[in-house]
């Protein structure tokens, strides 16, 4: 049986770089109840690359309406581990479908973006991607992004 | 969490950037213009980046960049005060192989 949240918390902001300090926030002060300094500077960090992906990408292609391009945040507090859901309902992207970074190569490429899945990676004990479909048949994007606690 | 602060000073012949507060994704294209003036006079720079709170890889983005032009016109920029915080940033995209990191202001001005 799959072991119950002991907190579940969720925030729903429109698509843009003006909510990044909120879902920051929201991530630290929730995340922070069993998470150390150290690995909540992790997790928040890995949070912001998500969710500036989505901002960035997930709905320059996407044809929906200003008002319906959202970022929901779910986190979820378990005894030893803080799980984070970045959905969107944007073009789908799993960031499994990107080959490891070779750093130098980017560099010597002289790219200026491109990092932020690598980041993901290393920040993160875990991550899973799906599309989960909603009552009203909505389909959102959702990276999850998961932190031990030690 | 503050919003980016930017400063340009000059000391002993170098260009001292201070960089403090928030480069994230938001701030980053208001951290590129600000550098891209400050850089046009000089070619000996240091990024101070004591007030550093907050970077992600859109600001290591800019700094990548910013050292890249600076090298081009046969300056460098060295970084210095960087926190442990960001220290394990830099270390994840392994940006001291690329952009010189000291511990101090004066290993900075002696290493330009």
């Amino acid at each position: 049986m799959r072991e119950q949240p002991l907190d579940c918390r969720v925030l729903t902001v429109p698509a843009n770089t003006a909510i990044l300090d909120q879902l920051r926030g929201f991530v630290s002060e929730h995340a922070g109840r069993i998470l150390s300094a150290d690995r909540l500077d992790e997790l928040v960090l890995a949070v912001d690359e998500a969710v500036a992906n989505v901002v960035e990408h997930a709905y320059t292609a996407a044809e929906l309406p200003a008002d319906e391009q959202l970022i929901r945040v779910e986190t979820e507090l378990y005894h030893t581990s803080c799980h984070i859901s970045v959905m969107d309902r944007g073009v789908p992207f799993d960031p499994a479908s990107l080959p490891p970074v070779d750093l130098q190569a980017h560099y010597r490429a002289a790219k200026q973006d491109g990092l932020g899945v690598h980041m993901i990676r290393q920040l993160v004990d875990r991550w899973e991607y799906r599309s989960a479909v909603e009552a009203d048949g909505a389909v959102w994007n959702c990276l999850t992004l998961i932190k031990n606690s030690g | 969490m503050g919003k980016l602060v930017f400063n340009r000073k000059e000391s002993d012949g170098c260009v001292i950037l201070e960089i403090g507060g928030t480069v994230d994704t938001g701030a980053a294209p208001q951290l590129e213009s600000e550098m891209e003036r400050a850089i046009k006079q000089g070619n000996k720079f240091i990024g101070d980046l004591a007030g550093l709170e907050h970077l992600t890889s859109a600001g290591i983005g800019v700094l990548i960049a910013m050292k890249d032009k600076i090298t081009s016109q046969g300056g460098n920029l060295v970084l210095t005060n960087v926190s442990p915080k960001i220290a394990k940033v830099f270390k994840l995209l392994d940006l001291p192989k690329l952009i010189q990191v000291t511990d101090s202001m004066d290993a900075a001005r002696q290493a330009l």
